[in-house]
């Protein structure tokens, strides 16, 4: 596309119609000075070029004029490889977009609105943004070919998929094969609804469904190959017990023959050794009669020689008890002394504390009585003070309630309103009425009363605020006016301020400011009073709170003085005993009282010592009689002893010794011969006997393990067998082989379409790294001709943006590290080579908007030859505010010029 | 004289994986077959129908199967059966399927014999059977029958049954219940029925033993089985009568289709399609295709197969096509796709990458194809840039096939038709 003509109304500084134009072919220079508006009309342009005519964005609100809500009208003249074309947008206001055409001679309509839009779109090749004003990355290739003014180096990025990818492969010099990248978006859809982007299956995906149903029927077959599992372990059980079964049912019948074999000759021993038993028994009882005989034998001659000494102590024993009992008689008679002197001892103690108890109580009664009597004396004086309190406190109450703060209050009150008063009659009007005669004269408002009729001959004076308005009597109506404005302020505070005295007068339920006064003085005096009558009664009171309290200590102290009196009943001499003589009396019976009680104690002790003597006494006196009557027993006992053993062997003990020794010698012949008769090992025999029945039982309980065992796997196998597992892992089997087709078949679409993808871009980008050498080569040498520096090589990336400039790839300078002037230079290289490859096919309009500010002035030269060696090839409009730099290159516009 | 019927390996309730969902109704056939079986020995109005092993697949089949066959036997009380337990169904225990319910309550005339013993059938005829009571042995089992042959009196007629291997040097395996060559006449038997083998053996020590192989086949290319053996013994000493009864429900057909000659292959297999049309409701069909295909055509003989397969019990269809361009194709595909061909040619490198050889679709550049080379000349895919592309869809380069690169350049060559027709 290249530019003819721009035109603008309402738009910037340009408030009525400014045309932009024509510009040449080749190279325009647009002058103005600084902010003069030329970059303001290009931007009008490419608003007009690119956007809707019906945006409302900022960017089309600031191209109206400052202050203004004129709708901005923007034309451009342009011409395209279909033609010359005028587009006309009208913003904002009203919005209006026509498309025109130059036919036969003349502007022709080609669309209106939307569709004169949607035409120039098509027109352009630009797009559209999702909303709001377009970005240079919409204005297709001119996005790339307009270095603004303030972003020179700003490069639109190449991986758009449209202009940015177009532009790519025009650089490359590969052609885009839709049917390719189609293909590629087809695989990679493919790819993507089965792979995530690191090749894993998924989530949601075919695939990913396949092999989750994979898992899910290797869970199940899982758990049927555990119950296989079982089945066979169950099988295993099965047979190992049923072969143990077998053996052991053997083995029991061994050991059950072996065992009753043993029994019978275990049988057999038992009887002999019975019959030993039985000699046994003979031989211990021989041997223990003759061992009786001879103890016999033994005891009688022991207890003769006992009885002998027996005899002798109990002869000792009676003596000694006569003399014990003959001290007893004697002990007994002093306590009978004792106890016939302790009575009229204690009764003289009890006596002397009765009397004592009562003296003291006596005492008590009289002290009692005078505490009463001290009591009702204070209480009297304590009524008296009371009632001097109460009168004060009264006349106190009937004072009306002013603290001075209050008459404070009131007193700045009453001064604000002289104050006030007096500014009113400074500023008010004054009225004096002299009447020749009495008149009367009403006075048209509520202010004070006049004295009527007015007195003859004498000032009567009226003082309002503002209006005086008065009716004569035989005049008629007077009305006087003030214009000031101050006394209006006044007289409405005068009047406020009163009706606030008045309200705080009310308050303090007085009359005026001097009753006030007076109250409040009478109020501090009678405070003072009451305070000081208050102290008298505290201390009337003494140690009681209250007078009440003192009436109460005065009735306690009574009933205790008439309480005590009852009890104690005082006879007349009692009473009228004095007081000392009482207290004597008191004394005398508390000193006899502790003699009386010592003498009583010597006799209790002495008492308790002979007691005590007595009860010795008489246990050595029981203690001798039962000495004796043990001995006398002894006696006889063993006299009956001696006597019996002699009637137990009536032929006499030798006779009886002599048989019994035959008897055990024949005894213990009889028990060696049956000892002779056991076998040499019948003492093994129960041990062995004992051990065959054990291990029979034994091969027994291990035959009913067995059997248990054998029939608890027989159990499991019977309920396991019926369950037709096999059956059921084949309808597994067969589902799992066809979700491990449908699993593999869905794996290898994924990873084909994947590989295929990745190879078509894999060859893209090869073909892109395949044409960055000789591309890099014509931006260096473009490089080289503008900056008139040969030694360095400007490196591209593999997607075409500029990576440095530098000697070799590794040691480059990077485009962002470059000064301002390099990087402003580098970016004019690049345009100028996208520039000319576009206008291979379409001219190319490319447009400087003042970029080379920071170009020195000897490089200055070396770009105006390169750019008046473009010009032959490209449309450059060159926007600048130093005309002078440009001369002689070509046509030269002046904004404003139309 | 005393006629039976001597069938074995059933092989009730085996399993198909490779059919997936299908394999029950092949499941199913093997009823039909048995139930044919036995109204053929009514008809024939044998004396005993007998089983030598392998009734059914495994021990662990399910109840309604057994029940299935227990209802097929009681339906016909008229054709006695005797079962003997093969390898597939030892008579191992609790958990054998003699031990279900449904066989300890078979009505009379079904007898399973899970003991070694002789049953004295009338008529001066015996009948001794050793059946297998695990899953492998290196006894040879009829060596019981021999024991239980010595306690008969001589002259009566003696049928042997039993299971296992013929001890045919070489073509046994140790362990496979080993039967020895001249079993029968070591026992004096007049006949011995095994089973245990798939195909029909009648030969065997004389005649005397008899392996009449499965009466259903179970795979494609099976030979010389689908019948069972109708026996007839006119006495002791005289020769077996053997005859070999067709009974199989479901015929097995394999079949192949070549793009080397499409034309040829498609009328050939239109013939064989026509002459299988009949029994198509009781055929399992497979067509495997191979050869080189340019995509168009295969899509078109894919297309044509589906719809001739339709009528089948079972079709299976196994792919092992190439894809292949013309040269005309390949030339254009050139001219007008540049980059699709650098494609080409990087699969052809990874191919040879990954298998160490490959099947070139692409001729080198414009050679031979008449059209320059359009694209630059590329530098070939290394072995580090072919892994880096693969990782992205993490597959190993190593692991990938012939076939992995037919199924990559018919995807790529397959989406390039859908987008540009
Ligand atoms: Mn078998």
């Amino acid at each position: 596309m290249i530019l003819h003509a721009i035109e603008l109304t309402h738009v910037g500084p340009f408030r009525d119609t400014v045309r932009v134009g024509p510009f040449a072919r080749g190279f325009t220079l647009l002058e103005a000075p600084n902010e003069s508006g030329k970059s303001t009309a290009m931007r009008a342009a490419a608003r007009a070029l690119f956007d809707r005519h019906t945006t409302k964005s900022e960017e089309i609100k600031s191209l109206q004029p400052a202050g203004t809500d004129l709708a901005p009208r923007v034309a451009v003249e342009f011409e395209t490889r279909e033609g010359r074309f005028r587009i006309e947008k009208t913003f904002l206001l009203s919005p209006r977009s026509l498309l025109q055409r130059w036919q036969e001679g003349r502007w022709q309509a080609v669309a209106e609105a939307d569709a004169a839009d949607r035409r120039t779109q098509e027109l352009l090749e630009s797009t559209l943004p999702g909303r709001g004003a377009t970005q240079p990355e919409h204005w297709g290739f001119l996005g790339f070919l307009w270095a603004r003014q303030g972003e020179p180096t700003d490069w639109p990025s190449l991986d758009d998929p449209t202009v940015g990818q177009r532009i790519r492969a025009r650089l490359a010099k590969v052609e885009i094969d839709p049917v390719i990248e189609a293909l590629r978006q087809k695989l990679a859809a493919q790819a993507d609804g089965l792979l995530t982007s690191t090749g894993q299956a998924k989530t949601g995906g075919a695939l990913r469904q396949a092999e989750d149903d994979l898992v899910s029927i290797d869970r199940e077959l899982a758990t049927l190959r555990q119950s296989r599992a079982e089945l066979d372990l169950a099988h295993q059980r099965f047979t190992r017990g049923q072969d143990a079964v077998q053996t052991l049912e053997r083995e029991a019948a061994d050991h059950e023959k072996t065992a009753r074999a043993l029994g019978e000759q275990a049988l057999a021993v038992e009887r002999l050794r019975g019959e030993l038993d039985t000699r046994r028994l003979e031989f211990a009882a021989a041997r223990e009669a003759l061992s009786a005989v001879v103890n016999a034998l033994e005891t009688v001659e022991s207890r003769t020689r006992e009885l002998a000494a027996a005899r002798l102590a109990h002869g000792e024993a009676a003596g000694t008890m006569q003399t014990q009992e003959a001290q007893l008689v004697r002990v007994r008679g002093e306590i009978d002394a004792q106890l016939l002197a302790r009575p009229a001892q204690e009764g003289r103690v009890t006596n002397l504390r009765a009397h004592r108890q009562r003296l003291q109580d006596l005492l008590k009664l009289r002290e009692l009585h005078q505490q009463t009597i001290d009591l009702q004396r204070q209480h009297a004086t304590v009524e008296k003070t009371a009632e001097e309190v109460t009168r004060m406190e009264a006349a106190l109450a009937r004072l009306p309630t002013l603290t001075p703060a209050r008459l404070r209050a009131l007193e700045e009150l009453a001064e604000a309103l002289r104050t006030l008063e007096a500014q009113t009659l400074a500023l008010g009007l004054t009225a004096d009425l002299f009447p020749d005669s009495p008149r009367r004269v009403t006075v048209n408002d509520a202010g004070e009363p006049l004295a009527n009729p007015l007195p003859e001959g004498k000032a009567t004076r009226i003082q309002r605020p503002q209006v005086l308005d008065l009716q004569l009597e035989g005049w008629g109506r007077i009305v006087v006016r003030s214009g000031a404005r101050e006394a209006q302020t006044v007289s409405a505070d005068l009047a406020a301020t009163r009706a606030r005295f008045q309200q705080a007068l009310r308050e303090a339920e007085v009359a005026s400011l001097e009753d006030a006064r007076a109250a409040v003085a009478q109020r501090k005096e009678l405070d003072l009073q009451v305070r000081a009558v208050r102290t008298a009664l505290t201390k009337d009171l003494g140690s009681h709170t209250s007078a009440a309290a003192l009436l109460d200590a005065i009735a306690r102290s009574h009933r205790r003085a008439e309480s005590l009196a009852s009890q104690l009943q005082p006879t007349p001499e009692e009473t009228a005993r004095g007081r000392t003589e009482l207290e004597s009396a008191e004394a005398q019976a508390a000193e006899a009282l502790p003699a009386a009680e010592r003498t009583l104690q010597v006799t209790d002790a002495a008492l308790q010592q002979l007691r005590q003597a007595e009860r010795g006494q008489s246990d050595a006196v029981q203690q001798a009689t039962r000495t004796a009557a043990d001995l006398s027993t002894r006696l006889r006992t063993l006299e009956s002893q001696v006597a019996d053993l002699h009637a137990r062997f009536p032929e006499g003990l030798a006779a009886a010794k002599a048989r019994e020794q035959q008897r055990f010698a024949e005894a213990e012949a009889r028990q060696l011969a049956a000892t002779a008769k056991l076998p040499p090992d019948h003492e093994r025999l129960p041990e062995r006997n004992r051990r065959a029945t054990a291990a029979l039982q034994q091969v027994q309980n291990a035959l009913q393990a067995s059997r248990t065992e054998r029939d608890s796997a027989s159990g499991k196998l019977e309920s396991l067998g019926g369950l037709g597992l096999y059956s059921q892992e084949s309808l597994l089997e067969e589902r799992r082989a066809e979700a491990v087709m449908r699993r593999d078949a869905l794996r290898g679409q994924a990873w084909t379409a994947r590989l295929a993808h990745d190879l078509i871009e894999h060859r893209k980008q090869a073909a892109t790294r395949s044409v960055l050498a000789p591309l890099e080569e014509r931006l260096t040498e473009a490089f080289a001709d503008l900056t008139g520096v040969r030694s360095r090589r400007v490196f591209l990336r593999d997607d075409l943006q500029i990576q440095g400039i530098g000697g070799t790839r590794d040691t480059t300078h990077g485009f962002d590290v470059l000064s301002q002037g390099a990087k402003e230079q580098l970016l004019l290289c690049l345009r100028l080579a996208v520039a000319r490859e576009l206008a291979a096919s379409e001219p190319q309009v490319l447009i400087l908007d003042d970029v080379l500010v920071n170009t020195d002035a000897g490089r200055q030269r070396r770009v105006l030859d390169v750019l008046a060696d473009q010009a032959a090839h490209l449309q450059i409009v060159l926007l600048t505010c130093h005309a002078e730099r440009y001369r002689g290159l070509g046509e030269t516009l002046r904004l404003g010029s139309a | 004289m005393f006629r039976f019927i001597h069938s074995a390996d059933w092989q009730l309730g085996a399993r198909f994986s490779q059919f997936g969902a299908r394999a029950s109704q092949l499941r199913e056939a093997r009823l039909t077959t048995l139930r044919r079986a036995l109204d053929l020995a009514r008809q024939q109005a044998v004396d005993a129908f007998l089983i030598a092993g392998d009734l059914f697949e495994d021990n662990q089949v399910d109840n309604a199967l057994v029940t299935a066959v227990i209802d097929l036997f009681r339906e016909r009380p008229d054709v006695p059966v005797y079962l003997l337990p093969g390898n597939h169904d030892p008579a191992s225990g609790p958990d054998s399927i003699w031990e279900r319910p449904a066989f300890r309550n078979a009505p009379s005339h079904v007898r399973v014999l899970t003991t070694a013993q002789a049953l004295d059938l009338g008529g001066g005829v015996h009948l001794l059977a050793a059946p297998l009571h695990q899953k492998l042995s290196t006894l040879d089992p009829s060596l019981k029958l021999r024991d239980l042959a010595a306690s008969l009196p001589s002259g009566t007629l003696k049928i042997g049954l039993t299971h296992g291997a013929l001890a045919i040097e070489g073509k046994h395996q140790p362990n496979d219940f080993p039967i020895a060559l001249d079993a029968a006449s070591r026992a004096g038997l007049d006949y011995l029925a095994i089973g245990h083998w798939h195909s029909w053996i009648s030969e065997t020590d004389g005649g005397r033993i008899v392996m009449p192989g499965t009466p259903e086949p179970d795979r494609f290319d099976h030979e010389r089985c689908g019948q069972v053996a109708l026996v007839e013994l006119a006495g002791p000493g005289v020769p077996a009568k053997v005859v070999a009864l067709p009974v199989a429900t479901l015929t097995w057909e394999s079949l192949s289709f070549d793009f080397l000659s499409a034309d040829a292959s498609r009328s050939s297999l239109e013939h064989a399609f026509n002459a299988l049309r009949e029994r198509a409701a009781t055929c399992v069909v497979r067509v495997t295709l191979k050869g080189n295909a340019t995509p168009q055509g295969r899509r078109e003989t894919l297309a044509w197969l589906e719809g001739a397969l339709a009528p089948f019990f079972v079709s299976q269809r196994i792919d092992r096509t190439a894809l292949a361009l013309s040269a005309p194709e390949l030339a254009d595909l050139q001219h007008r796709h540049p980059l699709l061909a650098q494609v080409l040619n990087d699969i052809d490198r990874m191919e040879v990458l990954a298998t160490g050889s490959g099947s070139v679709s692409l001729p080198p550049l414009g050679e031979g194809t008449g059209v320059a080379a359009v694209a630059p000349p590329t530098a070939p895919l290394s072995l580090a840039e072919a892994q880096r592309l693969l990782d992205h869809s993490r597959t190993d380069l190593a692991s990938l096939k012939t076939e992995d690169f037919v199924l990559l350049r018919q995807v790529l060559l397959q989406t390039l038709q859908e987008v540009a027709p």
